[in-house]
């Protein structure tokens, strides 16, 4: 079934009709926020969080567009508001005492393919480096794509991405001949 | 621009992020990735690895309280609820900000009006104005000018020079 018309469903009431969104991009998603933020139990919430605003924002959804992109849009929105709200003075405070950085997964059920080593050194990228990478080399979207759903222009998402080579490979580099 | 295909096609080692997971060594073009311990296989995740995640229980929770789709746009339409700007919902600079106004109204207001206050009762007639006066004295034997500052509520100051007239 086509996404539009389980928008459509959704929009004229049939709240069981967004599961069939749910199930077809929550893995997607999940692994987009989990690549920006680092942290399963945060893109778990932030995945959560946007699928409920995609829903609330469901009239507002330009059917000209991409679902997936929309979604993903949302999900990127959320994603580096939650790290800077992270990053404030207050939260810094608030999280004194427990253990510093991300929690990337609790227990061995969880697999986690990327969970050393490689996925340490992406922690040195920004939330919007982090992004950019993740959708231009996991989703393979090309510049233009990445600029609609991060709502900048071409060339900014062209710097984000070669600054984050530039870094990853002189990270790889001192890790590797040091 | 050339895709993946013509580059391997030009015989020339694609680019390390561009490489398989676990084929290849990054930046040398040879060797496989997981040869070297230091190097793990991937580096993103991937919507393969959540196949088995169902958020579905949770997001219908957070639906329940929301009710029907669309609701922002109804709200909208209706006209949004005025609020203030966001950085006054940010402690910090909500107390900046506090600070600055309540510094600038004290400032302004709040000393000057407490100094005409005060000079009305300290200053209430021409006699308690601040007094100079200069008397002439000897001093070791030489002429000397003596001024005398007198001011109420503050110890008399006396300044003198020594004249050159008799030398």
């Amino acid at each position: 079934m086509e996404d539009t018309e389980v928008i459509s469903r959704c929009l004229s009431g049939e709240r069981e009709a967004f599961e069939l969104l749910v199930r077809k991009y929550q893995a997607p998603l999940l692994a987009l926020s989990a690549n920006i933020l680092r942290d399963l139990e945060e893109a778990r919430d932030v995945t959560q969080e946007s699928f409920t605003k995609a829903f609330v924002n469901l009239g507002n959804f330009d059917h000209d567009r991409s679902f997936k992109s929309w979604l993903y849009s949302i999900t990127v929105h959320e994603c580096i508001d939650r790290k800077r709200r992270a990053g404030s003075f207050f939260r810094k405070l608030d999280g004194l005492g427990r253990e510093a950085g991300p929690r990337p997964f609790a227990g061995p059920e969880e697999a986690a393919p990327t969970d050393h080593g490689l996925n340490r050194l992406l922690q040195a990228l920004s939330p919007r480096e982090r992004t950019a990478v993740s959708l231009s080399f996991v989703e393979g979207y090309n510049a233009r794509e990445i600029g609609q759903v991060m709502n900048c222009s071409e060339k900014t998402v062209r710097v984000h991405i070669f600054r984050s080579k530039s870094k990853l490979r002189r990270l790889l580099k001192e890790k590797r001949y040091a | 621009m050339r895709n993946d295909r013509q580059e391997k096609q030009a015989g020339r080692p694609l680019p390390f992020w561009k490489r398989p997971a676990g084929k290849q060594i990054p930046g040398s073009g040879t060797g496989p990735l997981g040869a070297d311990p230091e190097v793990p296989e991937g580096m993103f995740y991937r919507a393969a690895d959540f196949e088995k995640e169902d958020l579905w229980p949770a997001v219908s929770e957070r639906l329940e309280r929301i009710g029907q789709p669309g609701n922002a746009a109804a709200n909208e339409e209706k006209g949004r609820p005025v609020r203030p700007p966001m950085f006054l919902f940010r402690p910090v600079y909500a107390a900046l900000t506090f600070l600055v106004i309540t510094g600038a109204v004290l400032l302004l207001i709040g000393p000057g009006r407490n100094a005409r206050e005060e000079a009305a009762i300290v200053r209430p007639t021409v006699q308690s104005r601040p007094q100079a006066t200069i008397d002439s004295a000897y001093i070791q034997g030489k002429q000397a000018r003596v001024m005398t500052f007198v001011q109420p509520n503050v110890p008399e100051i006396s300044f003198f020079w020594i004249g050159s007239q008799d030398n």
